[in-house]
C-alpha cells in the first residue's frame, strides 16, 4: 500500500497536541458559592480536565486518537498497487462452445471463464475503452466500442454459452480488426482451448494473450447420428450412431436407443480411451418421428450425452442427375431420402430444371444456370469454372476436417488417378487437396450453393469406398439444407433460423426442458432463435394469432467430436500467438481506499459523540 | 406596658422593616396547631385549667387551695365546698433559631440578612399574640435576647436582629448542636423557628426528630438565596464552598444546569418528605423575592400566619 498524499502525515502531529488537551488544566474562575453540596456530583464529565500531573487513559481519548489516526490515513490517501493494462482499448475474446458446459472446472468451464473474464474487465485502468466478442461457431460483437468498463460488464452478463463449435480464428481476426485503430489496444481470450488450430492469424503486433480454463475431465460423446432407408427391410430405418470415448479409462457404459421417447434398444459402450466405436440400430420403425441416442454414464460433459434426429417431417428433396450414365452416382443418389430424377445433358432442355432443389452435373456444366444448387462431377472448362486439364493426382494431404461434407467420411484411402487442375475461383474454397490440385471444393456463386468433384468417379477408387455414400449423402444435405432442417449439430452455432409463413404473426419456441417463449415475426423476414444452448428437442409452432398453422420439431445436437474432446487445447504458446519483442502493455495502476478511512473514521466520531453524552 | 412604635415615629430596630410590612403584620398571628401546656398565661388556650374567665367544671375543695376559688354560690345551696374550675389562657413561647453557617452570609440578598427581616416579622406577629418570644444568635445560644413578652419589646428583639445582620461574624456551634442544645435547655413545648439553608453535613435531622418528641412545634424556613434557586453563571469555574473552602471544578452548561435542577429538586424534595414524616412544617423561602410577598401572600397561602 502506498499513500499518494503523504504530506497529509504532518497532521499526526496533532496526537500530542491532543493528549496535552487532556493533561492541561482548563484555567477556571473562581467563584465562592454558599454550598458546593449541589454542585458536586457534576464534575463527572470534566475529570480529562484534571489530571495535569499524570495522563489518564479514557475511552474518549482513545477514541479520539483513533478517530484522528483514521481521518490522517484517509487524507493521505492510500492506494493499492495492482499490475494492470495501460489505458487503452481492451478486446476480450470469450469462447462459448459446448465444451465450455463441462464440469471439471467447478461450477462449469463457462462460469470460471465468465469470472476471469470479469476480473480482467475490474482491473482495466480508468478511460479504457474496450469490446467483447463471444467466440463460438460464428465470432458475434457483444459490444464493439465501449467506453466504461460498467458496458463491459453489461454485456458480460448477457453472454451465455451454446450448443455450438468455435471458431476462433475468426474470432481472433474479428477482435484484431476491432483492436486495429486504437492505441494501446490488446486482445485476451479466455477460452478452454477447445477450438480448431490457430494458423494463418493475422500478422498484428497487438499482443494477444490466452487464458486457459480447463480441468482434466473425462467424457464420452455421441459424435454422430444419422438414418436411412434400408433397401431390403422397407419399413424399418437403419440409424447408425458414434461414440466416441475422450476419457483416460474405459468405464463401463451403455448406449440406449429410443424411438420416440420408448426404448428400442441398449448396447454396452466399449470404446478405449481415445477411440470410437460405432453402432448400426436396424430394427427402427420407418414411422418414428425422433430417434434420440443416449449414454447412460454422466460425465463431465453432458451436451453430448444425448442426441436426437427428427425424422419424416420434410417433403424429400427433389435431386435431378444430369449424366450420360453414372451408375455409381445413381445408386448412391437411389439410397438417399430424395426424389430422384434424371436425364441426359440433351434432355436439359427439354424439361424445367427449375423444378428441383438439386441438379449433379456429371461432365458437364450448362451455359446458364437454372434455380436451385449443383453438384459438379468432373466439370469440363467453362466460365464458371476454368480448368487447365486433367493432371494426374498424387496423393491426399489436405483435408478440412470439422467441414459438414466431411462429417464422418474418411477419405484417407482416397486414390484419384487424375483429375481437372482447376483454377480455384474466387466464389470457392477447397475442403480436400492434394498439395496443389483441389480435390473437393464448395462454394456459392450467383445465387446458387455449389459442391465440386473435379475428377470422374470412374478415375478414382471413391465409389468404391465405404466413404462415398456418405460424402454423396453429406453433399446433398449441404446442397439441399431444407431436406434435412431438423439436425442441428454444432456447425449451426447454436442458432436457429426460422423463416415465418405468410399469415404467421408469432412463434411460440418450446426447448428441451418444456420452458416456452413467444415471439412476434414479420413475414418475409427470418426469425433467429439465438438461444440454442440446450441439447434435445426444440419445438416451433407458428401460429396466425391464436391459430396453429404449423408445427415443426427441430433437434439440437452437439454431434461435434472436436467439442466433444474437452481435453483438447488448441492454444498456443503466448510466445508463439505474439510477435517477438511484443509483450502485454501493463503499468502499475493504482486503486485508491480513501473512502472506507474516512467512512470508519466517521463512524467512531458518532461512536465518542454517543459516548460522551452516554457519560453525561 | 410598651406600646408598637406608631408610624412615623422613630423605631428602635428602624431599617428591619419597613413602615408598611408592620402595620400589616399587627393584624395577623401565627397559627399553633396544638394546645399547649406552658406555665405563662398568654392568650393561646390550654390544656390545663386556669384563671380565664371561662368556666369549666367545679373540683371538690381540698386542703389548701385558694378560698378565693370556692363557688359560694352552691355551697349556700348544697353546703358543700366546691372550687370552680376556668380554662387557662396560656402563653406559647416562639424560638427563633437563626442558623449561623458561613452559607447563610451568601447570597444577594444576603440569607441571614433576609433571615433576620423574617424573624423580625415573625416575632413581632408572636408578641402581638402575648406570646413569649427568644431569638438566639447564629452558631450560639449563649448570645441570645428573651424571653420577652408584650408589644414593648419589640424594640429589643429588632435591635437584637439588626446587630445579627449588621454583623458578619457567627458562632461557631452547627445547627445541630444549637438545636440539641436547645432542646435540653427547654423541655417545656413551644414553637421553634428554624432559618436555614440546611446546607449542614453533620446531620440537623436527628435533633428535629428528638424536639418533636418533646412535644415542640417545629417549623423548618429552607432559606435559599436566587443563586442556588437559578444559578445564572456558565463556562469553566472553580467554585469554592464557603463553609469548608473545599474547591470543585466544573464546567457549567445547558446540561449541567439541567442537571443541577435536577439534584435542587430531588433534595428539596426529599427535606419535605423528611418533615411531613415527623409533623414538621417545611416551607421554602427566596431572599430574592420581596419580604412582603413572602409574609403577606406565601406564608398565609401556607397556613402559617392568619
Amino acid at each position: 500500500m502506498s499513500f499518494l498524499a503523504p504530506l497529509a502525515f504532518l497532521f499526526l502531529g496533532l496526537v500530542p497536541v491532543l493528549v496535552v488537551l487532556y493533561l492541561l488544566k482548563v484555567r477556571r474562575q473562581d467563584q465562592v458559592v454558599g454550598s458546593t453540596f449541589l454542585w458536586r456530583r457534576l464534575t463527572r464529565d470534566v475529570t480529562a480536565h484534571e489530571p495535569w500531573q499524570r495522563l489518564r487513559w479514557s475511552p474518549l481519548l482513545l477514541l479520539q486518537l483513533v478517530v484522528l489516526l483514521l481521518l490522517v490515513v484517509a487524507l493521505a490517501r492510500p492506494a493499492l498497487q495492482f499490475r494492470a493494462q495501460s489505458a487503452g482499448f481492451e478486446v476480450l475474446v470469450v469462447s462459448v462452445g459446448a465444451s465450455t458446459g463441462a464440469t471439471d472446472v467447478r461450477p462449469t468451464r463457462f462460469a470460471v471463464m465468465k469470472a476471469t473474464a470479469q476480473q480482467i474487465i475490474d482491473r482495466l485502468p480508468a478511460g479504457s475503452g474496450g469490446a467483447l466478442i463471444a467466440a463460438g461457431a460464428t465470432p458475434l460483437t457483444l459490444v464493439g466500442d465501449a467506453t466504461q468498463r460498467s458496458q463491459l460488464t453489461a454485456a458480460l452478463d448477457r453472454l451465455s454459452p451454446a450448443i455450438s463449435s468455435v471458431d476462433m480464428r475468426a474470432a481472433i481476426v474479428l477482435a484484431v480488426s476491432l483492436a486495429q485503430g486504437h492505441a494501446n489496444s490488446r486482445i485476451d481470450v479466455v477460452s478452454d482451448g477447445v477450438f480448431k488450430s490457430l494458423t494463418n492469424l493475422p500478422d498484428t503486433s497487438i499482443p494477444i494473450h490466452f487464458e486457459r480454463i480447463a480441468g482434466q475431465g473425462n467424457n464420452e460423446g455421441v459424435t454422430a447420428l444419422s438414418a436411412r432407408p434400408q433397401p431390403a427391410l422397407p419399413e424399418r430405418l437403419a440409424v447408425f450412431v458414434r461414440v466416441n470415448n475422450y476419457g483416460t479409462s474405459s468405464p463401463s457404459n451403455r448406449l440406449t436407443l429410443l424411438a420416440d421417447g420408448k426404448s428400442l434398444d441398449t448396447q454396452v459402450v466399449t470404446a478405449k480411451p481415445g477411440s470410437s466405436q460405432d453402432f448400426v440400430f436396424n430394427n427402427v420403425p420407418r414411422t418414428t418421428k425422433v430417434v434420440t441416442a443416449s449414454l447412460s454414464r454422466s460425465d463431465a460433459l453432458e451436451a453430448d450425452n444425448q442426441a436426437s434426429l427428427v425424422l419424416q417431417q420434410q417433403v424429400p428433396p427433389r435431386v435431378l442427375l444430369v449424366t450420360t450414365g453414372n451408375r455409381f452416382l445413381l445408386t448412391a443418389l437411389h439410397f438417399l431420402p430424395v426424389n430422384l430424377f434424371e436425364a441426359t445433358p440433351q434432355q436439359l432442355g427439354e424439361i424445367n430444371p427449375d423444378l428441383y432443389d438439386v441438379i449433379v452435373f456429371d461432365g458437364t456444366v450448362p451455359p446458364i444456370l437454372p434455380h436451385g444448387n449443383f453438384l459438379f462431377v468432373d466439370p469440363p472448362n467453362s466460365p464458371l469454372i476454368q480448368s487447365d486439364g486433367l493432371v494426374p493426382v498424387q496423393a491426399i494431404t489436405n483435408a478440412e476436417s470439422g467441414n459438414a461434407l466431411l462429417s464422418n467420411v474418411d477419405l484417407r484411402a482416397l486414390q484419384v488417378r487424375q483429375a481437372e487442375h482447376i483454377s480455384v475461383p474466387s466464389w470457392a474454397q477447397t475442403v480436400v487437396s492434394d498439395n496443389s490440385i483441389p480435390i473437393l471444393l464448395e462454394g456459392q456463386a450467383q445465387g446458387h450453393r455449389i459442391v465440386v468433384l473435379p475428377f470422374a468417379l470412374q478415375q478414382s477408387n471413391l465409389p468404391l469406398l465405404p466413404a462415398f455414400p456418405i460424402l454423396i449423402s453429406n453433399i446433398i444435405a449441404s446442397l439441399a439444407p431444407t431436406s434435412d432442417p431438423t439436425l442441428l449439430t454444432a456447425a449451426s452455432g447454436g442458432r436457429l433460423d426460422v423463416q415465418p409463413l405468410q399469415q404467421a404473426s408469432s412463434i411460440v419456441i418450446t426447448r428441451p426442458d418444456g420452458r416456452s417463449e413467444r415471439f412476434s415475426v414479420t413475414p418475409g423476414q427470418t426469425f433467429s432463435y439465438a438461444r440454442i444452448d440446450e441439447a434435445g428437442v426444440y419445438t416451433v409452432e407458428q401460429f396466425a394469432k391464436d391459430a396453429l398453422i404449423q408445427r415443426q420439431v427441430f433437434a439440437a445436437n452437439l454431434l461435434d467430436a472436436r467439442q466433444s474432446d474437452i481435453s483438447l487445447s488448441s492454444i498456443p504458446k503466448a510466445e508463439a500467438a505474439q510477435p517477438a519483442g511484443q509483450t502485454p502493455r501493463v503499468k502499475v495502476a493504482q486503486q485508491e481506499w480513501w473512502l472506507p478511512f474516512a467512512v470508519l473514521g466517521f463512524i467512531l466520531l458518532l461512536g465518542e459523540w454517543w459516548w460522551f453524552h452516554r457519560q453525561a | 406596658m410598651n406600646t408598637v412604635p406608631q408610624m412615623g415615629e422613630q423605631q428602635p430596630g428602624a431599617g428591619l422593616l419597613e413602615p408598611g410590612i408592620v402595620s400589616r403584620l399587627t393584624q395577623l398571628q401565627l397559627v399553633y396547631r396544638r394546645r399547649l401546656v406552658s406555665p405563662l398565661q398568654g392568650e393561646r388556650r390550654s390544656l390545663r385549667r386556669g384563671t380565664s374567665i371561662e368556666f369549666v367544671d367545679h373540683r371538690g375543695y381540698v386542703n389548701g387551695d385558694d378560698l378565693r376559688q370556692i363557688d359560694w354560690n352552691v355551697y349556700g345551696r348544697l353546703n358543700q365546698l366546691v372550687l370552680k374550675r376556668y380554662e387557662d389562657e396560656e402563653r406559647l413561647t416562639v424560638h427563633l433559631i437563626l442558623d449561623g453557617s458561613p452559607s447563610m452570609a451568601w447570597g444577594t440578598p444576603g440569607k441571614l440578612a433576609f433571615t433576620c427581616q423574617l424573624a423580625g416579622a415573625l416575632g413581632l406577629v408572636a408578641l402581638n399574640s402575648a406570646d413569649v418570644v427568644e431569638a438566639y444568635a447564629p452558631g450560639t445560644l449563649e448570645e441570645h435576647v428573651g424571653p420577652i413578652r408584650g408589644k414593648g419589646s419589640i424594640g429589643t428583639l429588632w435591635r437584637f436582629l439588626q446587630r445579627l445582620r449588621d454583623r458578619a461574624q457567627a458562632g461557631s456551634l452547627p445547627l445541630s448542636d444549637v438545636l440539641s442544645q436547645l432542646r435540653k435547655r427547654h423541655s417545656t413545648p413551644g414553637l421553634l423557628v428554624v432559618f436555614s439553608d440546611l446546607f449542614d453535613v453533620t446531620g440537623y435531622e436527628e435533633q428535629l426528630v428528638l424536639l418533636r418528641q418533646q412535644r415542640h412545634e417545629v417549623m423548618v424556613f429552607h432559606t435559599l438565596a436566587p443563586e442556588e434557586l437559578r444559578p445564572a453563571i456558565e463556562g469553566d469555574y472553580r467554585l469554592i464552598d464557603s463553609e469548608s473552602g473545599e474547591p470543585v471544578e466544573v464546567t457549567i452548561d445547558s446540561r449541567a444546569l439541567a442537571a443541577y435542577y435536577d439534584r435542587l429538586e430531588n433534595w428539596q424534595g426529599e427535606v419535605a418528605s423528611f418533615c411531613r414524616k415527623h409533623g414538621i412544617g417545611y416551607f421554602v423561602v427566596d431572599t430574592g423575592c420581596p419580604l412582603a410577598q413572602v409574609l403577606f401572600r406565601d406564608l398565609q397561602k401556607q397556613g402559617v400566619l392568619r
